[in-house]
């Protein structure tokens, strides 16, 4: 109904045709955009009668339209009445796939806008539409932030039909299930809500569609939009939904049991519930060897543990507990810092908001000038820091083996999780030595116990502890030895295999 | 479902959790370039107050490989004397520019006197402190005192206390006659009625003064070397006397703490010399009576060298270089226990520990151990085994003469 009160008008479409098409332009505002095309339709009785055609510019393609409105000169000398010419027209003529007869200025406003044309006659107070929708688009690509060395090479686009067929065209089923809804009050972004009907767990879907009910916004321009809207908890760095623009991914995910949330204008489609350790698979790990992806997810989680843990533990270690150290790598520790005149908690914080700024500065800068960034941040960052005496050297590598690792986990959010948890612990470090450290990473594994993700416990299997569920966490057994679902999804049908 | 972060309710309490960061004040921290590593430390004992040297490492001078090597030094000694030691390690701070930081200890070097006057006083902190770990050798320095033995260079090792830590390691593994003892076995031999303790005896050969200057690290043939040589015997926490060479190779046997040894036997038969490798070696002490113990000796060992003419190839020349080797290794102990029991009088063996373990009741009636152990009568045997005779099988000797 807002779309009203922003034209400004009311109600079913009138007669007269210079009075729809005021309506029409004021509610548009006389934007360039809305094209506006007269024309003369004759009649059996030898009269014309005054038409025209409105399309937006770029959105549709009407010159099919066009041209068999005006192949015979608009005429069409058998029909009587205005409403025998639109009817016939629309039978006989037309070759579009879609064509539809509107009554109302709303239908006319929201097909308009969808791309379609709008053809009305003086003296009709009906309107035709047609299908002339021409989507211009990104054309399938390969995902850029998720890639993999194998498997599929293709990514979701921004149209939302065309990712739901690349879902279709993995799972060819019928019990695929999509559920549109528009969110948005002024964007009127359609949202799909794909699940596969005799897998998904009932409770999960019921409760992703209230809270998509319950979305009050005025417009969804990502699906982020969406994901703070539905999350469990807000207050964490750690992601309660997963993100993808792989289409293999949604599929695989939707065959578990789980929901996706696929949005209008982004490739990235959301995935619910999303476990703790969901984000530490790669789609590749079902694309290689079972051996080489069990090491690989191990290598992760090693990662993982590096990115959050290495400064805290350097600065805690040399700081704090200086007997832990092997006595000639203390030598050496030891005459690094000679002459660096910041603790150790500063050098870190120096060296790591400027990795941070660094790796910023990479993201938003034109991709023309990134060699020049990549060789001033080495030089600088790395050698010229430790000439100049500023930071040790063994800082320099710290920083790097944290950043470095921090690249190595697949999911981009979880990666962020672990930048704000580092410089928690780092601070713990400075003040309480490894004591902080641990009361910081018990703190944290208690928040990770005490998070849900769609009611389904989010360290889950490994706290509540799921023995089935092993075989897909830690380590990736051989496919055909997964014979079940993840039990802690719920699904509705646990066997993977007859 | 929305849920908005109930920031308002959670903010107080997550200021009150960050003020306890500064107000910590970050206790007990200090950075790398506060302190001052002590690798080596050394307690003598002067005129009834105690001198400790405290050997400091100067790690840029170390480490330093660009820029071709400073000229200070790479350790500096500090010396101070005070009633006790830490009276004399706080009174060294005036002198070292940062904080001692003993950590890293690698050698705790007792003078002779302090060894001969009892070492428990200055145990009791060494022990007690949380900074120190129990991982380093505490040795005891003979005809010089700890502080002159710090005082030296080491050629190779820029860092003389590493080098004595390294130099009485790879000795002990390959020729086991030194002994190395932590904090942690001599204070359990300490407490040991039944066992005196016995600590590394390190010596210094050539004039004192010669190695106190960097350039006598310089030469191909050192002026001066320390040495380890044998060790100390103590009865309780007091030094009852030095054994040699052989009596602490015949202790790391009984003891159990030889790890690889070379022995040295005369050929059977003919003149020569006939070499061992000792590899495994495992004795045990069995209490027959309150005065009588057996000591049995099991050893394997490789024919490292033979010096004469044998056919090693006969099954009978092998039982009869078994033979030899057990007579020489009979022949040690034996030697060894009666040192020790007429001259030192102290059990650094363990019998008393064995009977005590072996027959409790009898253990208790004993007044004063070591004076029953001048009198108990030891019967040695060592069972040897030949494992392998090497890559040739005819001695040198035999092919020349051919």
């Amino acid at each position: 109904m807002t779309n009203q009160t922003l034209a400004g008008t009311s109600g079913a479409l009138s007669s007269a045709l210079n009075i729809n098409a005021g309506i029409i332009h004021a509610a548009f505002g006389s934007s360039p955009d809305l094209i506006h095309r007269d024309f003369q339709a004759s009649l059996s009785n030898g009269t014309s009668v005054e038409g025209a055609v409105w399309y937006i510019e770029g959105m549709s393609n009407s010159t099919f339209m066009m041209q068999s409105l005006f192949s015979r000169g608009g005429s069409h000398s058998d029909c009587s009445t205005v409403e025998e010419w639109i009817l016939y027209y629309k039978t006989r003529v037309i070759t579009e796939g879609s064509v539809k007869m509107l009554h109302t200025f709303d239908e006319l406003y929201d097909k308009l806008l969808d791309g379609h044309s709008i053809l009305m006659l003086e003296g009709s107070s009906s309107a035709l539409s047609v299908a002339t929708k021409e989507v211009k688009a990104r054309s399938v690509e390969e995902p850029n932030v998720q890639s993999v060395v194998r498997g599929p090479r293709e990514g979701f686009t921004e149209v939302l039909g065309w990712n739901t067929a690349m879902l279709r065209r993995k799972i060819a089923n019928p019990t695929l299930w999509f559920e549109s809804t528009t969110l948005g009050t002024v964007t009127k972004t359609t949202v799909a809500v794909a699940y596969v009907k005799d897998l998904v767990a009932p409770a999960v879907l019921d409760q992703v569609r209230e809270r998509l009910a319950q979305i009050d916004i005025d417009g969804v321009l990502e699906s982020n939009y969406i994901e703070e809207y539905i999350q469990d908890k807000t207050f964490t760095p750690f992601p309660t939904v997963f993100n993808t623009e792989r289409p293999d991914v949604v599929a695989a995910a939707l065959l578990e049991g789980r929901v996706a949330i696929m949005v209008d204008g982004t490739p990235f489609v959301l995935l619910v519930p999303a476990l703790f350790t969901q984000f530490f698979q790669s789609s590749e790990d079902y694309y290689q060897r079972a051996d080489f992806s069990t090491l690989i997810r191990l290598l992760r989680f090693a990662a993982f543990f590096l990115a959050t843990l290495t400064p805290s533990f350097y600065i805690a270690i040399s700081t704090f507990h200086q007997e832990m150290l092997p006595t000639t790598l203390l030598y050496n520790l030891a005459s690094q810092r000679e002459g660096v005149p910041f603790p150790a908690f500063i050098e870190a914080l120096i060296m790591e908001v400027t990795f941070e700024i660094l790796r910023e500065a990479s993201v938003r800068m034109p991709k023309t000038i990134g060699q020049s960034i990549s060789i001033v941040g080495t030089l600088v960052v790395g050698q010229a820091a430790v000439d100049a005496g500023l930071v040790s050297a063994a800082m320099v590598i710290v920083v790097s083996i944290t950043a470095i690792a921090n690249f190595v986990l697949p999911a981009f959010n979880m990666g962020i999780a672990a930048r704000i948890i580092r410089f928690g612990l780092m601070l713990l470090a400075a003040s309480f030595g490894l004591y902080g450290v641990f009361l910081g990473i018990i703190a944290i594994v208690l928040h990770l116990c005490s998070l849900r993700s769609f009611g389904v416990p989010y360290m889950s299997p490994m706290a509540p502890f799921i023995m089935g569920d092993q075989k897909d966490t830690l380590f990736r057994i051989a496919i055909p030895r997964m014979k079940n679902r993840p039990r802690s999804l719920h699904p509705k049908k646990l066997r993977r295999q007859k | 479902m929305m849920r908005k972060p109930r920031i308002s309710r959670l903010a107080p309490a997550l200021l009150c959790l960050l003020l306890l960061l500064p107000l910590a004040g970050c206790w007990s921290r200090h950075e790398l370039n506060d302190i001052s590593i002590v690798v080596g430390m050394g307690i003598d004992k002067k005129n009834g107050r105690y001198q400790v040297s405290a050997q400091i490492v100067n790690p840029g001078q170390v480490t330093q490989k660009k820029n071709g090597g400073g000229s200070f030094s790479p350790v500096v000694t500090y010396q101070a004397s005070g009633l006790t030691i830490p009276d004399a390690l706080a009174r060294m701070t005036v002198k070292a520019a940062r904080d001692l930081y003993l950590s890293h200890l690698r050698i705790l070097i007792l003078g002779e006197e302090i060894a001969r006057g009892g070492i428990s006083k200055p145990l009791d902190f060494i022990s007690r402190n949380r900074e120190l770990r129990t991982d380093f050798f505490l040795i005891v320095a003979k005809n010089a005192s700890a502080s002159e033995i710090l005082d030296m260079y080491s050629p190779i090792d820029p860092i003389p206390s590493n080098s004595l830590f390294t130099k009485l390691e790879t000795s002990d593994n390959t020729w086991s006659a030194t002994g190395k003892v932590t904090l942690d076995r001599l204070i359990q031999d300490l407490s040991k009625e039944g066992k005196g303790p016995a600590l590394t005896t390190i010596e210094l050969i050539g004039k004192p003064q010669a190695g106190e200057k960097i350039s006598s690290a310089q030469n191909i043939n050192p002026a001066v070397v320390l040495k380890y040589d044998g060790m100390a015997a103590f009865k309780y926490d007091r030094m009852a006397g030095w054994m040699d060479e052989n009596d602490a190779r015949v202790l790391n046997f009984i003891q159990n703490s030889t790890y690889m040894t070379t022995l040295t036997a005369p050929c059977p038969g003919s003149k020569g010399l006939v070499s061992y490798q000792v590899l495994r070696s495992k004795a045990k002490i069995r209490s027959l009576a309150p005065d009588e113990f057996e000591v049995v000796l099991h050893t394997q060992q490789d024919i490292a060298d033979i010096g004469c003419r044998l056919d090693i190839t006969d099954p009978s020349t092998l039982s009869a270089l078994t033979k030899a080797a057990d007579e020489k290794l009979e022949a040690m102990m034996n030697k060894t226990i009666r040192k020790l029991q007429k001259q030192l009088k102290v059990d650094v063996f363990g019998f008393g520990d064995a009977l005590h373990r072996q027959n409790p009741k009898e253990w208790h009636k004993i007044k004063d151990w070591n004076r029953e152990f001048e009198t108990a009568k030891v019967k040695v045997k060592s069972v040897s085994t030949i494992r392998r005779i090497g890559t040739t099988i005819k001695s040198m000797e035999d092919e020349i003469k051919k």
